[in-house]
């Protein structure tokens, strides 16, 4: 904590520098969080002008980053705020973006997800900024970055210039495909060949008592498994 | 092309003439001795399976034909089937000399021309059953791709394109774009396109993606609903906007979804948003003007449910005054959701439309003790007055997400010996009921698909039993309740046939773990609470289309699917149902004897609505969007189910026809002129 604070006010110094014309300096490093000021500096995107990112503003770390009681803390948030509602109970959305990747339309810093939060976006999210303090919202951003998505500042500039390599999606979801048992309506692919399968023709019996054993899909890969969302009973 | 629709009480001689009139275009002698040939065989497959009715009175016409009176089948050849054994059949427009299995009869006004698709479930009793059969059980093997058309979205893609007047229209999800596509020219090209410029902000605000479920045709207007809120209607000759309604207020969480239904002058609309907190609701608004004239509300006190001395509900749990907020925690029906998400039906002889409301707000059951009336529960109101004649609530104080949203087929159907009105009603709670659409009696509830959450259903009270096991309460994980929160089959629609006197639906196979968390009220976010995890029911399978019986509440046949089935169902004249899987295969399936006859793999998994229309060029074509999305995609869990041969997203509209046969399509360097292609001359 220390650290993160030390770091805290070394980025009000950068960040001072670089924007105190007409800038109101509310530092708050008692409680050790970044203050407006250097979270004012933060852009979405490019800065006109200049070649690359502020560095300051890549540098503003979450001070609840890895903090397990602050994580647990937002994970009750992300619940009672209905954040869950929206992004689902583990983080990989549905009506919402999922937080578990780097994909992030408004930035995966975490000191932009801080402002996402904050201030709401046009699509839909609401701004939080008047509903909780920062010192919720930063532990709400802690949470998502222990859901393993997220970009991190050192990550940042190669990110967002499209340095970073690709990915195979799940790999082993491609043989588990091959365990899944044929549609019986299932035709050869030439159409013109006459169907062989037949469909059950005989009444349904009444699908009430079968077993209580919850079958679970052979094609389920590590990237369904529960993640660190997943709620504690 | 005919473009007159006045809407009608009788269907029967309307129903018989655009019979006739279809015949006599499309009908060849030889395409119907094969239709004779094979609906003698399928005949007898059904028969060994089910009811055996008249089959003494069908001999093998090949046979006939062989003989001395060919002539004779001639003339049965060129007149429509259901003509073609009795010369009287009865007044629904159904033979007396059929081989339905039930014998339902079915009102088809407003009586469209057959060869025209103008709103989604094609007629007020919802059968989405077209007369056409120039496609049929003989030749629908041979359907090939006639023309394509990409509408440029990304979202999934729920709704029938519409056919009035040689113009095809195409409504995209979100951001909601209209586009009227040519069929007179080759290439099908744009006419026109509108564009409503909808909100951003409703992008998060629906639950289940950014879906429409289509445009309804009146009176030369397109109106349909955009995701913020707003009924539009739409010139169809012009493509520009001729008024708009803002029927809510987007920013607390209310969308809009559901495709309008058109009854005379009145066109219904109502929100969606049950997972957010909001009041839901249904209204009527003038055609021409866009004016609301009736407002009715899910929950809150009679006045606002519009109930008043003539509703007559059939069952005591829902006799009372101003149940929709007795039966909730003080103050909690005022966002406890019950939207009007999906399709409205219409017996123009009892003046009365149909529909369901979704589940109550919030998805927590332990946060609103009590029956949480008027949600997951059918209504039937008087269009006119929009004043309440009865309703049946299906899952009281229901506690896994079971909407009473899904169609309501309106036939008139013998049971036990008498023929009754009624609406025939696949429910999410996975009970198929069968209910008096006068009084709202039950008259069968079996399940139709895998449940675990009853023992059985009460008939003396018209509700499931519930195995208090299966009840989920906050911050306890309870595993395997069947169906999950779609239910044992969602919003997508069934068709029905007069010629089986089936009804034909894709279903579900689901179960879920659930987990309950107290969810708070705070308006701009969802009200929800309900953290679940789906997989396949006993089976393995997540999807399966089926073939229902109303009368008997049986299941007559089914087709296992490994994905999920979620696309509406069209079922025509020919004998033929379509249906599409979430993996994006289309197939056509003998109407009869559940046999697969064709199947297209398309580019995109399928949750659009099949739809059949007579290009200018008189053929028969079939449509349908494939473009995955929906709840049959939106949460994560579901994604997972997917292996990689699950195909991505993109919308396409896909037009099929025998051989391919198109003014589009053929070879040789197609050109138009005179807006008829070299091409399609020339064959």
């Amino acid at each position: 904590m220390t650290f993160a604070i030390g770091i805290a006010a070394l980025l009000l110094l950068l960040g001072g520098c670089k924007h105190s014309q007409g800038g109101t300096t509310t530092a708050n490093s008692a409680s050790g969080l970044p203050t407006a000021d250097m979270l004012a500096s933060v852009p979405l995107g490019q800065v006109a002008g200049e070649p690359s990112f502020s560095a300051a503003a890549l540098s503003i770390a979450n001070p609840y980053q890895g903090n397990a009681q602050a994580i647990q803390q937002g994970e009750q948030l992300y619940i009672k705020m209905n954040c869950a509602g929206c992004h689902a109970y583990n983080g990989k959305g549905n009506m919402g973006p999922d937080l578990t990747d780097a994909e992030w339309r408004y930035g995966g810093l975490p000191v932009q997800i801080y402002k996402t939060i904050r201030d709401g976006r046009p699509q839909g999210m609401p701004a939080w900024g008047v509903a909780l303090p920062p010192d919720d919202i930063w532990k709400l951003v802690a949470y998502i970055q222990s859901l393993g998505g997220t970009v991190s500042p050192k990550d940042y500039e190669h990110a967002r210039q499209g340095d970073k390599p690709g990915e195979q999606v799940a790999p082993e979801a491609q043989a588990d495909a091959q365990l899944a048992p044929p549609p019986e309506a299932e035709m050869s692919p030439d159409p013109n060949d006459q169907p062989t399968a037949q469909p059950a023709l005989a009444p349904t019996t009444a699908p009430a008592a079968h077993t209580e054993t919850p079958i679970v899909p052979k094609r389920k890969t590590k990237l369904t498994e529960p993640k660190a969302s997943e709620p504690q009973p | 092309m005919a473009s007159t629709s006045a809407p009608s009480q009788k269907s029967s001689a309307q129903f018989r003439d655009t019979t006739s009139s279809n015949a006599s275009v499309h009908g060849g002698a030889l395409g119907r001795l094969l239709k004779l040939g094979e609906s003698h065989a399928t005949f007898e497959m059904v028969k060994a399976e089910k009811t055996p009715r008249r089959q003494s009175r069908r001999p093998c016409k090949l046979q006939r034909c062989a003989t001395a009176v060919c002539f004779s089948l001639f003339v049965v050849a060129i007149t429509p089937p259901s003509q073609a054994q009795t010369p009287a059949p009865d007044n629904h427009g159904n033979s007396a000399e059929n081989t339905s299995a039930t014998g339902a009869t079915f009102n088809f006004a407003p009586n469209d021309p057959p060869g025209e698709w103008r709103s989604q479930a094609r007629d007020y009793a919802n059968t989405r059953y077209s007369t056409l059969d120039q496609i049929n059980t003989a030749n629908v093997a041979k359907l090939r791709m006639a023309w394509t058309f990409s509408d440029g979205t990304l979202n999934g893609h729920e709704s029938a394109p519409l056919v009035v007047d040689n113009t095809m229209y195409v409504v995209t999800p979100f951001p909601d774009i209209l586009y009227a596509l040519d069929l007179t020219r080759a290439g099908e090209p744009i006419k026109w396109t509108f564009k409503p410029n909808p909100a951003p902000i409703a992008n998060g605000k629906a639950c289940c993606d950014t879906v429409t479920r289509g445009v309804a045709y009146a009176n030369g207007k397109l109106i349909y609903n955009l995701l913020d809120d707003h009924t539009v209607a739409v010139d169809a000759k012009t493509g520009k906007e001729v008024w708009r309604t803002k029927m809510g207020n987007v920013e607390t969480g209310e969308t809009m979804t559901m495709a309008p239904f058109v009854v005379g002058k009145k066109v219904l609309v109502g929100d969606s948003g049950g997972e957010m907190g909001v009041w839901g609701w249904i209204a009527a608004l003038d055609v021409d003007t866009g004016k609301e004239l009736w407002r009715a509300y899910s929950t809150g006190s009679d006045k606002d449910v519009r109930i008043g001395a003539d509703f007559k509900p059939f069952y005591d749990r829902m006799k009372g005054k101003d149940l929709g907020i007795s039966t909730w925690p003080a103050g909690m029906w005022k966002h406890g959701a019950g939207s009007v998400w999906a399709w409205i039906s219409y017996d123009p002889s009892l003046n009365l439309i149909y529909y369901g409301t979704s589940n109550p707000s919030p998805r927590v059951p332990d946060q609103r003790p009590g029956d949480n009336l008027w949600t997951s529960t059918i209504f039937a109101r008087d269009v006119d007055s929009g004043m309440a004649r009865w309703a049946y609530q299906t899952t009281p104080h229901d506690r896994w997400d079971y909407d009473a949203v899904n169609e309501n087929i309106l036939m008139d159907l013998p049971i036990d010996g008498q023929s009754r009105k009624v609406l025939v009603h696949f429910d999410r709670n996975a009970y198929a009921y069968t209910i008096d659409r006068a009084t709202g009696e039950v008259l069968k509830a079996s399940p139709f698909a895998y449940q675990n959450w009853s023992s059985g259903f009460d008939m003396k009270t018209g509700t499931p039993m519930v195995i208090p096991d299966k009840e989920p309460h906050p911050n306890v994980k309870l595993v395997n309740v069947c169906p999950p929160d779609i239910g044992g089959k969602d919003w997508q629609p069934a068709a029905a046939s007069p010629r089986t006197g089936l009804v034909y639906a894709d279903i579900f196979n689901i179960c879920m773990d659930v987990t309950d968390h107290d969810a708070s009220y705070i308006p701009s976010s969802p009200y929800d609470g309900m953290d679940m995890h789906r997989y396949p029911a006993p089976g393995g399978n997540l999807g399966e289309f089926m073939a229902w019986n109303p009368a008997t509440g049986k299941k007559v046949w089914s087709i296992k699917e490994t994905y999920m089935t979620m696309s509406g169902v069209l079922v025509t004249a020919g004998d033929v149902a379509f249906y599409g899987t979430a993996d994006g295969w289309f197939r056509g399936v003998d109407a009869r004897s559940g046999k697969v006859l064709w199947s297209q793999k398309l580019g995109s998994g399928i949750i659009g609505q099949p739809m059949t229309y007579t290009g200018p060029d008189h053929r028969q074509y079939i449509a349908i969007s494939a473009g995955i999305g929906g709840a049959a995609t939106v949460r994560a869990d579901v994604i997972a189910l997917r292996p990689l041969d699950f195909p991505a997203g993109g919308n396409t509209l896909y037009v099929f026809s025998i051989d391919g046969n198109s003014m589009s399509s053929g070879p040789g360097q197609l050109t138009e002129k005179d807006g008829v292609s070299n091409a399609a001359k020339n064959r």
